[in-house]
C-alpha cells in the first residue's frame, strides 16, 4: 500500500475500512490513457484489474498473512522472490493476469484498448519468479510492462529501436550519497533499482553511483538497523538519501518531551534519559512499564513493588517500583513521579505498553524542577502513540505469548524428609513439652508418633515403622502439582493509525491475560485508546487522548504452600483425593474432637478442598483522558493548555463460604454450648458466606494553561523561549466497603446481625473463651488534596553554542492545611551548556563528532502526604459499639511542616565518536536534601513524644554513563552495544537526635536508617564462635568474647555494608544479520550485601503454617557435643526456651558478621531472537513490517554468595526462565 | 483580520482565566477526620476511650508487678520482657535508654487531649453554657485523676513536712508539642492542683453522664476523699466518701457490688469457670461498668507484645494465707501458668482479669471509708463497710470482722489494708498502699520482699525494695530531653 498520494490514501482507507465504495466494474469502459507517464493520474481516475479490485484485494491478502508468515520462515531466505506456476494454453491475456494475480496479488493495470491488441497466450513454467515469467508472456505481445509497487502497468510497446537509442542517449550515471539520521555517511548500504536486478553498495564516504539510469526508476536503500527507503527518481541527477533508524537506541533522539516543553535534546542542559523502546517494546514477559525499564536508563533503579513482586499499591497488577538516582528520604515516597501525556497520574500499571510511543526520564533539576514540590525524585514522562498528519492508513497487530510456569526451588536449602525426621527424633523433648500442655499447638505427625511411643501407646518397632515411612516421602512434586498452576500472560494488541492535514488519529485496542501461579488465579484485561489530532486551522491544535482500561481479576482460595513447610505431608492421596490434616487447625486431637462435639460443627480439615470455598472478583474501569490546545497567537507568541481528568472505579467481591477453615474457627469463636448435650448457640450465622464489596473510585483532574513566546534574533544567533503557566491540581479517592454475613450466593440473601450485641463481649464461646465481634458493616475511607502552582521557563541558545535554561515553579498544597507560609519554598532550576563542536576551532578536527558539556543546579520537593501536618490538632472520629462515637487527637497541631527540598548539582558530558558510532553521555551529581521529613522527639512532657517534623538531611552522589556503540556494521551483519552503568553513593548525614528505640544493639540491627550511614545499613555482630555448650558468642568491642544475652551494645557492632545496590545497570548486545537479530540484555546491581537464612530455631521442631514447619538444611549441620564446636557455626538446639533466654542470645549468630553475604549479581535479564522481514520480502504480501521474535531470560549468570542464594529470591525460591513468542505486523 | 480578533479574544478570555481561583481552594479537612470547632465535637473528645482504656499497655501494668503481692516464677520469668523484670526486681531504672514508658506517656497523650478541651471547650461554637461547663469539668476531673497517678509514680509519698520541698511532676497546662522546657513543680503544688481540680468541677459535674467512663459527681467526690486520704486529712476524706455514697445512690444506675454467691452460684453471671477463669466477669469486660463510680481500666494478662505482661507472676504465698477458704475472690486465681499448663507448686496465678479496674470502685470506695472511719475511730462504721463489701464476697457466715480485729482499732485499720489485698491483688493497688504506708506510723519498720521461684527447692531469690525506690525514677529519654531536670535518686 505504498502508493504516495495522500488522496489515494484516503480513498482506500475508506474502501478497506467501511467497505462502502461499490465495486467498480469489470468492464472498463471509456477510458482515457494519455500516456505512460500519467500512469498515477490514470490510475487515480478509474482503476480496471481483471481480479476485482485492489481494496478487496488487499483485505484478503491481510487475512493470509498470518498463514504464510509461518509459511514463509520454513523456507530458505533465498526463495523469498515470489514464484508461480502457470500451464495456459491460448489463454487470453486478461485470464493469465487473474492467474498471475491469485497466485501472487500483482495487481494489473490496463486497458481494455490494449487488451484488444493482446495475443493469446499459451505458457507453462513451474514455480518461476513473477519478473521471468512477466517476461515470458510480454515476450510475444505488442505491449510492454512496468513493475511499480506490485503493481504490472501494461503500456503500449510505442518505441521503437531508434527510441531505444534515444533512451540509451538519454540514460545518464547517478551519484548519492547515503546518510544516517545525523547526516554521517553510511558504508555498506545496499541501494537497488527496483525490477532491474542490480545494485550498489555504498562506499565508506557513503557514495554510491549507478550507471545507465533512465530517470525514473525507483531506488530502494536498505541498511541493517534503517528502516528500507524508497526514493522515486524524477531526472535527478544526484541523491542524498537519509536513512530512519528502527531502534531508538542507534537514534540519538533529536526531541525531548518534558510533558511541559518539547526540547531539542541538543540544546538541552538538563539530565534526560531513554530507553531502548525496541529492547521495551519486546520485554513481553511483563506489561508493567517500570519493569520494562530496567537496565535500559542510567541511574533508574527498579525493584519489586511495595506489595512485593508484581503488586502494586493496592495490591493488584504488577506495578514495580524504581528509584532514582538513589533513595532521597527516610519517611516520604522514593517513586518518581509518573507523568503520561503531561499530565501527573497515580500509577502507569493500566498502560497499554504497546501504546507507549516514548519515555523520557527527567533526572536532575534542571530536568524536573517544573515539576516543583513532587519532582525530587526524578520525573518518568511517558508519551503515547498519536496519528501523524498525512500519513496513510497503518494497521499494525502486536502479540505476545509468555510462559512463567511454576515456582522453582533452592533445592537442598530446606532439610530433605530423611533429614527432617532425623532432626525431630534428636531434639524431641517430651520433658520440656509434655503432651498435656500442647493442647492449644500444632501437633505434627511424625510428633505425634514420638510422643505417642514416648506414652508406650506403640511400640519402638511400630515408631520406626511410621516414622520411616515418612523419612522415605517427598512432598514436593505433589505440592507443584497441586498446589501451583503454570503461569504465563498473552497480550493481544491491534491498533491503526492515519492522519491527513487537518485530522489525525491513532487507535488501539487490546487484551491481556495473565495467569499466576496461584491456583484459581485469574487476571484479564481490556484495553482502548483513542488519540486523536485536529489541526483546524493553521494557528491552532488540538489533541485528545482517551484511554479506556477495564481489568478483570479473579482468585480462589487456595492454601499457600511456602517454601518452608514440612517436607513429608502430602496433600492429596494416591486417587487423588484431599487429604485430611486436622493438626494443621491448630489444636490438638482431644481439644478438637471437643469443640466439634459442644459446637456440632465440622472441624475435618481438607486443605486441598479449600480452594472453591471462596473467591474475589474484581472489576476495575479506569478512563483517562487528556486534552491539550495550542493556539499560536502572534509571533512566537502561543498558548498551550493541557487538561487532565482521570477517573477510576473499581469493585471488588470477596467472598468467603461458610465450609472454609477460617470461617468455620470464627464460628466456633461465636458458638456458645457449655456441653456435649446443650443446643449450641450460633453468634454468627451458620450458613451461607461472609461477603463484602469494596467499590473504590478516584478522581484525579489537572488544569495547566501555559504561555509560551519564542523567538529568533539575529538571524539565528539568539533563540529565546519564555514560558508561564499555572497548574491546578485535585486529587480524590473514596473506598466503600459493605460487608454481609450469612450470605447465600444462590439466594441473594443474608443475616441482619445485632452489632451492638455482638460487640459486647461472648463469654463461654468455644474456641476462645469469650469473644468480640468489631466488624464494621460499612466502612469508608476518603481522601483529598489539592496543589496550586505557578511556574516559569526560560530557554536560551547563543549562537547554537551556548545554551542556558531555568525554570522556577511554586507550589501550594491543601496537605498543610491553611498555612502556607511554609510553603513559599519555590523550587527552581539553572543549567548551562556549551556545544564544544560547533566551536569553530573545533571543526578542523574529525574523529569528535560531537561535544557537549552541561552543568545544572536547582532545587526540587517531596510532598509529604495527606495529612502529614497541620495547623490545627486533626481529629479521628471512631466509633465503639459500645460506648458509641468518639473523637481522638489523631495528630497534634504542627504547623512548621514543609516539604522536603533536594538540592542538586548535575554535571554532564555528551559525545559522538568515529564519525557517531560511538555515542555516549556521562553524568556527575550530588543531591542533597535537606529538611527531611522524619519523626521528631519533642518533650515528652508535650504529650506527643514524638511527632512529624523537618529534620535532617541525606546527600546522595554518583555517576551515570550511558554508552551507545555500533561495533561492525555492513551490509548484511551489525553488531551494537548498549551499555548503561550508575553509581550512587547515599549517607543520612543527620536526622535530628536517634530515636530512642534505635539505640539498643539488637534495634540498631533491624534499623532501616541510622545517621552516618547509607540507607538501609546492614551491621552485624563480629562472630566469635560456639562456646562448649554450642552457644553463638561474639567479640564485643573491648575485645572480649560474651555470649550473654541482651548485653550488646551498638558501639559492639560493625557495619558491613548497604542493602541498596551501589553499582547497577545493563549492557545489551544485539547482533542483526539480515533480517534475524539477537538481542542479550545483562542487567546487574552490585555493591549490596544481605543477611543469609540462618537456622537459629529453638522450642519444638514442629509446624506451625503452611509455609512453616521445616528448618534450613543447615540445621542438621547443628553443634550437637562438644568439640563440634570446632567444625560448625550453627548453634545447638536448646529445648527449653527458658534456658534457652537465659543462657544464651541466638541473634548472635543469625546476625552474626558470617551471615552477612554480598548480594551482587549479574543477570541475563532476556535474550531475544528475532526476524525482522525486510521490505522487498513484504512487498509481495501487501506487508509494511513483520517481525517475530522469541525470548528468554532471567539466567542468574553470575552471583557473589556462594550459597546458591538467587538474591532477588532470597532463599527458598529462586526465579525461573520465562519463555515469550511475539508477533508484530504492521500493514 | 478576523483571525486575529478570534485570537484576540481567546487570548484575552485565558488572560482572566489565569487570574481567577478561589482563594480557599487549598482549605480542605480530609473527609474522616476533622477540627475541632463544636461544643459537640469536645463532647465527643470526652467520650474518648483512649481516656480511659489502657488495652494494650500502660495503666498499672508496672504497678501490679512492683506490689508486694506478687511472687515470681523462674521458669516464665527470664522470658519476660526486659523493663517487667526490672520492675519486678525494683531496680533503680526500669526502662533502658531505647525504652518507652508506655505508661507515662499514654497519660501525657491523655493530657493533651485534656488540656485542649479545657483551654478551648468555652470558645467552641453551638452548646449552651451548661453544657460548655460540664464537659469543662470531666476534663479538669479526669486531669485531675491522671496526676493523683503521676504524683504517686514520680513523687514521694505524702508526707506534710516535706510535701513543700519533695519534687514532684510539672504541671502541664497547655497542648502545644513545641514547649522545650518544663520544670517539676511539687508534691504539695501537686497535690494542691489536684484537690483544687476536682474540687472546681465537682459542683458542675454531671450525675449522670452517658456513659461509665465519663466523670460524674459522685466518682470525682471520692476521688477527691481518696487524695485527702493519701495526705492524711482523715475529716476532709470522710466528708468526701460520704458525699460520694450519698450522690452514687441518687445516680440513675447507681455503681453496686457484685454479689458473687449469687453470681457464682448455679446459673450465675460468672460461672462457668473454663480455662480463661470466670466466665463474663468484669474483668474480662472492660464495658461492665456495675461496680464503676468512674471507669478506668488496663490491660493485666499475658504479655501481649506491648507493655509488662503477668505471664511470670503469681500470688505471693504470704498474701494467699490472707483468704478464708471460703472467699470467692479465690476462683479469680488458678494454679496454673498461662494458656492453662499447670503449675505443680501450688502457687495461684490470678485469670479471668484480663483488664484489671483502677478508675474508682464501689468496693474500693467501700474499703476506703472504712479505713477513715477506722483512723476517725468510728470502729463500728468501719467493720460495717468491711462488712458490707464481704458479705458480697463470700458467704455470709464468713463475711464478719472477726471481734478481735473489730474492737481493735490498729488491728482494724491493718485488716483493712489486709482487705484490700484480698480484694485487688495483683492489681496495682498494693503499690500505692505500700506507699502510703511506707510514711504511716501504723506501719513503721515493714519490709518488702520479692521472691523469684526457681524449679530446684531452696534456690530461690528474694528481692528486697528499698525504700527510695517506692518512688520512681523518670525514664532516662524524658530526663534525656529535660536537660537538668532533677531526677529522684
Amino acid at each position: 500500500m505504498r502508493i504516495p498520494d495522500s488522496d489515494l490514501a484516503a480513498h482506500q482507507l475508506l474502501k478497506s475500512i467501511n467497505y462502502a465504495i461499490p465495486p467498480p466494474s469489470r468492464q472498463c469502459k471509456g477510458i482515457r490513457l494519455n500516456q505512460t507517464k500519467q500512469m498515477y493520474n490514470f490510475y487515480k481516475q478509474k482503476l480496471c484489474t481483471p481480479s476485482g479490485y485492489v481494496a478487496k484485494f488487499l483485505l484478503m491478502m491481510r487475512l493470509t498473512t498470518f498463514i504464510l508468515f509461518t509459511v514463509i520462515m520454513q523456507v530458505s531466505a533465498g526463495s523469498f522472490a515470489q514464484r508461480i506456476s502457470l500451464s495456459e494454453k491460448n489463454a487470453s491475456l486478461v485470464a493469465v493476469f487473474d492467474r498471475i494475480s491469485k497466485q501472487t496479488g500483482f495487481d494489473f493495470i490496463v486497458t481494455s484498448d490494449m487488451l484488444k491488441q493482446a495475443n493469446l497466450v499459451s505458457i507453462r513454467v513451474n514455480n518461476e519468479e513473477v519478473s521471468s515469467v512477466l517476461a515470458k508472456i510480454f515476450e510475444k505481445q505488442p505491449l510492454d510492462y512496468s513493475i511499480k509497487d506490485r503493481i504490472v502497468v501494461v503500456s503500449k510497446k510505442e518505441k521503437t529501436v531508434i527510441g531505444h537509442v534515444v533512451d540509451f542517449f538519454n540514460s545518464y550515471t547517478l551519484r548519492g550519497v547515503v546518510l544516517n539520521e545525523r547526516n554521517e555517511p553510511l558504508a555498506g548500504a545496499n541501494v537497488i533499482v527496483r525490477g532491474q536486478n542490480r545494485g550498489y553498495g555504498t562506499l565508506e564516504n557513503g557514495n554510491f553511483m549507478l550507471e545507465d539510469i533512465g530517470g525514473s526508476e525507483m531506488l530502494i536503500t536498505s541498511y541493517v538497523g534503517y528502516k528500507n527507503d524508497s526514493l522515486m527518481l524524477s531526472g535527478q541527477r544526484m541523491v542524498t538519501i537519509r536513512m530512519v533508524p528502527l531502534s531508538t537506541k542507534l537514534r540519538e533522539v533529536a526531541v525531548l518531551n518534558t510533558g511541559y516543553q518539547k526540547l531539542d535534546k541538543e540544546r538541552a542542559t538538563g539530565a534526560y534519559s531513554k530507553p531502548d523502546m525496541q529492547v521495551f517494546s519486546e520485554r513481553v514477559g511483563t506489561n508493567d512499564i517500570i519493569n520494562r525499564l530496567e537496565g535500559l536508563v542510567a541511574g533508574v533503579a527498579v525493584s519489586p513493588g511495595p506489595g512485593g513482586r508484581g503488586a502494586n499499591r493496592y495490591g493488584t497488577g504488577n506495578n514495580q517500583q524504581s528509584v532514582i538516582r538513589g533513595l532521597s528520604s527516610v519517611n516520604l515516597q522514593s517513586e518518581p513521579l509518573y507523568v503520561l501525556d503531561g499530565v501527573q497520574v497515580p500509577n502507569l500499571s493500566y498502560i497499554n505498553p504497546n501504546d507507549v510511543e516514548d519515555v523520557t526520564v527527567l533526572k536532575d533539576a534542571a530536568a524536573a524542577a517544573i515539576y516543583g514540590a513532587k519532582a525530587a525524585n526524578g520525573v518518568i514522562v511517558v508519551t503515547t502513540k498519536t496519528g501523524k498528519k498525512d500519513q496513510q492508513v497503518h494497521i499494525n497487530y502486536n502479540g505476545a505469548f509468555s510462559f512463567n510456569g511454576k515456582p522453582k526451588y533452592n533445592e537442598g536449602f530446606y532439610m530433605n524428609s530423611a533429614q527432617y525426621i532425623q532432626a525431630a527424633k534428636e531434639t524431641f523433648d517430651p520433658v520440656a513439652y509434655p503432651i498435656a500442655q500442647l493442647s492449644y499447638n500444632y501437633i505434627a505427625p511424625h510428633e505425634q508418633i514420638l510422643y505417642n511411643l514416648n506414652r508406650s501407646l506403640i511400640t519402638e518397632a511400630q515408631a520406626n515403622k511410621s516414622l520411616d515411612s515418612l523419612s522415605r516421602i517427598n512432598n514436593r512434586s505433589q505440592i507443584n502439582d497441586l498446589m501451583f498452576q503454570n503461569s504465563f500472560s498473552t497480550n493481544n494488541t491491534v491498533s491503526a493509525s492515519a492522519g491527513n492535514r487537518v485530522y489525525s488519529i491513532y487507535s488501539s485496542i487490546s487484551h491481556t491475560h495473565t495467569r499466576s501461579t496461584t491456583p484459581g488465579d485469574l487476571n484479564n484485561n481490556f484495553s482502548l485508546s483513542l488519540n486523536q489530532t485536529l489541526n483546524p486551522s493553521n494557528w491552532m491544535t488540538i489533541g485528545l487522548n482517551t484511554g479506556l482500561n477495564n481489568g478483570l481479576a479473579r482468585s480462589k482460595r487456595p492454601v499457600n504452600v511456602g517454601t518452608g513447610f514440612l517436607p513429608y505431608q502430602l496433600f492429596a492421596d494416591d486417587n487423588g483425593d484431599a487429604l485430611r490434616m486436622n493438626y494443621m487447625v491448630g489444636w490438638a486431637p482431644e481439644r478438637l474432637a471437643d469443640y466439634q462435639l459442644r459446637s456440632r460443627i465440622n472441624l475435618d480439615y481438607y486443605p486441598l478442598n479449600e480452594l472453591d470455598n471462596g473467591f474475589s472478583k474484581g472489576n476495575l474501569l479506569n478512563v483517562n483522558t487528556s486534552a491539550n490546545v495550542g493556539i499560536r497567537f502572534w509571533k512566537g507568541l502561543s498558548f498551550q493548555g493541557t487538561y487532565g481528568y482521570q477517573r477510576s472505579t473499581g469493585t471488588t467481591e470477596t467472598y468467603q463460604d461458610i465450609s472454609s477453615m477460617d470461617s468455620r474457627k470464627e464460628l466456633l469463636n461465636f458458638t456458645v454450648a457449655r456441653s456435649a448435650n446443650d443446643i449450641p448457640v450460633y453468634y454468627l450465622p451458620a450458613t451461607g458466606g461472609r461477603f463484602s464489596v469494596a467499590d473504590r473510585s478516584s478522581q484525579n483532574w489537572t488544569l495547566r494553561n501555559q504561555l509560551a513566546f519564542n523567538t529568533v534574533l539575529r538571524g539565528g544567533k539568539d533563540r529565546i523561549n519564555i514560558q508561564l503557566g499555572n497548574e491546578v491540581l485535585e486529587q480524590s479517592s473514596v473506598l466503600n466497603t459493605t460487608v454481609r454475613r450469612g450470605y447465600s450466593i444462590e439466594m441473594k440473601t443474608y443475616s441482619l446481625l445485632d452489632y451492638v450485641t455482638l460487640a459486647k463481649p461472648l463469654f463461654g464461646a468455644i474456641g476462645s473463651g469469650y469473644s468480640m465481634f468489631n466488624e464494621k458493616p460499612f466502612d469508608r475511607l476518603a481522601e483529598k488534596s489539592r496543589f496550586m502552582s505557578y511556574f516559569g521557563l526560560f530557554n536560551y541558545a547563543f549562537n547554537e553554542r551556548y545554551m542556558l535554561d531555568a525554570s522556577i515553579r511554586q507550589d501550594k498544597s491543601s496537605l498543610f492545611a491553611s498555612d502556607q507560609s511554609a510553603q513559599n519554598k519555590p523550587a527552581f532550576s539553572i543549567g548551562a551548556k556549551w556545544l564544544l563542536t560547533k566551536e569553530r576551532w573545533m571543526a578542523r578536527q574529525t574523529w569528535l563528532n560531537n561535544l557537549g558539556l552541561r552543568a545544572t543546579y536547582g532545587v526540587t520537593g517531596n510532598s509529604p502526604f495527606l495529612g502529614a501536618g497541620s495547623t490545627f490538632d486533626i481529629l479521628y472520629s471512631g466509633r465503639d459499639n459500645v460506648l458509641g462515637n468518639y473523637l481522638h487527637v489523631n495528630s497534634p497541631a504542627n504547623n512548621k511542616l514543609s516539604w522536603e527540598a533536594t538540592h542538586t548539582w548535575n554535571f554532564g558530558m555528551d559525545f559522538a565518536v568515529l564519525r557517531g558510532r560511538l555515542t555516549g553521555s556521562t553524568e556527575l551529581y550530588f543531591k542533597n536534601t535537606k529538611d527531611l521529613l522524619g519523626q521528631v522527639e519533642y518533650n515528652p512532657f508535650t504529650g506527643s513524644s514524638s511527632t512529624r517534623g523537618n529534620i535532617g538531611n541525606i546527600k546522595n552522589s554518583g555517576v551515570e554513563l550511558t554508552l551507545n556503540s555500533r561495533n561492525i556494521q555492513d551490509r548484511n551483519f551489525s553488531w551494537s552495544t548498549g551499555m548503561v552503568f550508575s553509581y550512587n553513593r547515599n549517607k543520612l548525614v543527620s536526622y535530628s537526635v536517634p530515636s530512642q528505640f534505635l539505640v539498643g544493639a539488637s534495634s540498631q540491627l533491624g534499623a532501616s536508617y541510622l545517621v552516618g550511614y547509607a540507607r538501609r545499613p546492614v551491621f552485624a555482630y563480629r562472630y566469635a564462635g560456639l562456646d562448649n555448650l554450642g552457644d553463638p558468642q561474639i567479640f564485643k568491642a573491648d575485645g572480649s568474647v560474651s555470649k550473654e544475652p541482651n548485653t550488646a551494645l551498638p558501639e559492639d557492632l560493625i557495619y558491613m555494608g548497604t542493602g541498596q545496590p551501589k553499582y547497577n545497570g545493563g549492557l545489551s548486545n544485539t547482533f542483526r544479520y539480515k533480517f534475524v537479530s539477537l538481542t542479550a540484555n545483562l542487567i546487574y546491581n552490585l555493591g549490596a550485601v544481605m543477611r543469609k537464612p540462618t537456622e537459629n530455631y529453638t522450642g519444638r521442631l514442629t509446624v506451625g503454617s503452611f509455609s512453616d514447619g521445616n528448618r534450613l538444611a543447615e540445621f542438621a549441620n547443628r553443634w550437637k557435643q562438644p568439640g563440634d564446636e570446632a567444625r560448625t557455626n550453627v548453634p545447638s538446639y536448646v529445648s527449653n526456651q527458658g534456658t534457652n533466654y537465659s543462657r544464651r542470645d541466638l541473634s548472635y549468630y543469625a546476625y552474626a558478621d558470617i551471615n552477612v553475604i554480598s548480594s551482587d549479581y549479574l543477570k541475563l535479564r532476556d535474550v531475544t531472537l528475532s526476524f525482522d522481514l525486510s521490505r522487498s520480502l513484504l512487498e509481495h504480501i501487501q506487508v509494511e513490517k513483520l517481525s517475530f521474535f522469541v525470548q528468554t531470560g532471567n539466567f542468574l549468570l553470575w552471583k557473589a554468595n556462594k550459597e546458591g542464594i538467587d538474591p532477588e529470591y532470597g532463599g527458598g525460591e529462586k526465579g525461573g526462565h520465562a519463555f515469550s513468542l511475539g508477533l508484530n505486523v504492521s500493514f | 483580520m478576523k483571525i486575529n480578533i478570534y485570537r484576540s479574544v481567546i487570548f484575552g478570555l485565558l488572560c482572566l482565566a489565569f487570574s481567577s481561583c478561589k482563594k480557599d481552594f487549598l482549605v480542605i479537612v480530609p473527609e474522616g477526620q476533622k477540627v475541632a470547632t463544636s461544643t459537640e465535637d469536645y463532647r465527643l473528645l470526652m467520650a474518648d476511650p483512649a481516656l480511659a482504656l489502657y488495652n494494650f499497655a500502660g495503666g498499672w501494668q508496672g504497678q501490679a508487678i512492683m506490689g508486694d503481692d506478687v511472687a515470681a516464677e523462674s521458669s516464665m520469668f527470664g522470658q519476660a520482657q526486659l523493663p517487667t523484670q526490672a520492675a519486678f526486681r525494683w531496680d533503680n531504672q526500669i526502662f533502658r535508654i531505647e525504652d518507652k514508658d508506655w505508661t507515662t506517656d499514654n497519660w501525657l497523650e491523655n493530657l493533651y487531649q485534656l488540656n485542649k478541651v479545657i483551654n478551648e471547650v468555652q470558645a467552641a461554637k453551638g452548646g449552651d453554657a451548661q453544657l460548655k461547663d460540664e464537659i469543662e469539668a470531666a476534663a479538669r476531673a479526669s486531669r485531675a485523676w491522671v496526676y493523683f497517678q503521676l504524683i504517686n509514680l514520680y513523687g514521694k509519698p505524702y508526707l506534710a513536712g516535706t510535701a513543700a520541698t519533695d519534687l514532684g511532676f510539672p504541671i502541664i497546662l497547655t497542648s502545644d508539642i513545641t514547649v522545650e522546657q518544663f520544670k517539676r513543680n511539687t508534691v504539695q503544688e501537686v497535690y494542691e492542683f489536684i484537690i483544687k481540680e476536682f474540687s472546681s468541677a465537682i459542683p458542675k459535674l454531671p450525675m449522670n453522664p452517658a456513659t461509665g467512663i465519663q466523670f460524674n459527681k459522685s466518682a470525682a467526690e471520692g476521688m477527691l476523699g481518696k487524695v485527702y486520704l493519701f495526705m492524711g486529712r482523715n475529716a476532709d476524706a470522710l466528708s468526701s466518701f460520704n458525699a460520694a455514697f450519698a450522690d452514687n445512690a441518687l445516680r440513675a444506675v447507681p455503681a453496686k457490688l457484685y454479689d458473687y454467691v449469687l453470681e457464682f452460684g448455679s446459673g450465675g453471671k460468672f460461672t462457668p469457670i473454663n480455662y480463661d477463669g470466670p466466665n463474663n466477669s468484669p474483668g474480662n469486660n472492660y464495658n461492665d461498668f456495675t461496680e464503676s463510680l468512674v471507669s478506668r481500666r488496663f490491660y493485666n494478662s499475658s504479655y501481649s507484645g506491648n507493655g509488662y505482661g503477668n505471664d511470670a507472676f503469681v500470688l505471693d504465698p504470704k498474701a494467699q494465707t490472707l483468704f478464708g477458704n471460703a472467699d470467692l475472690r479465690l476462683k479469680f486465681y488458678a494454679p496454673e501458668f498461662p494458656w492453662s499448663t499447670p503449675n505443680p507448686s501450688g502457687r495461684l496465678r490470678k485469670y479471668g482479669v484480663t483488664y484489671s479496674a483502677f478508675g474508682l470502685q464501689i468496693s474500693e470506695l467501700y474499703l476506703l471509708r472504712a479505713e477513715v472511719k477506722a483512723r476517725t475511730n468510728d470502729l463500728s462504721g468501719a467493720v460495717a463497710d468491711l462488712e458490707m463489701l464481704r458479705k458480697n464476697r463470700m458467704p455470709a457466715a464468713d463475711a464478719t470482722v472477726p471481734s478481735a480485729i473489730a474492737g481493735n482499732q490498729i488491728n482494724l485499720i491493718k485488716y483493712v489494708f489486709e482487705e484490700r489485698i484480698r480484694e485487688f491483688a495483683m492489681e496495682g493497688y498494693r503499690w500505692f498502699d505500700m506507699r502510703r504506708q511506707s510514711v504511716d506510723p501504723i506501719f513503721a519498720g515493714q519490709v518488702h520482699t520479692h521472691t523469684l521461684y526457681n524449679f530446684e527447692a531452696g534456690t530461690n531469690t528474694v528481692f528486697t525494695l528499698r525504700p527510695e525506690r517506692l518512688t520512681l525514677r523518670l525514664p532516662q529519654y524524658i530526663t534525656d530531653k529535660n536537660p537538668g531536670m532533677p531526677n529522684n535518686p
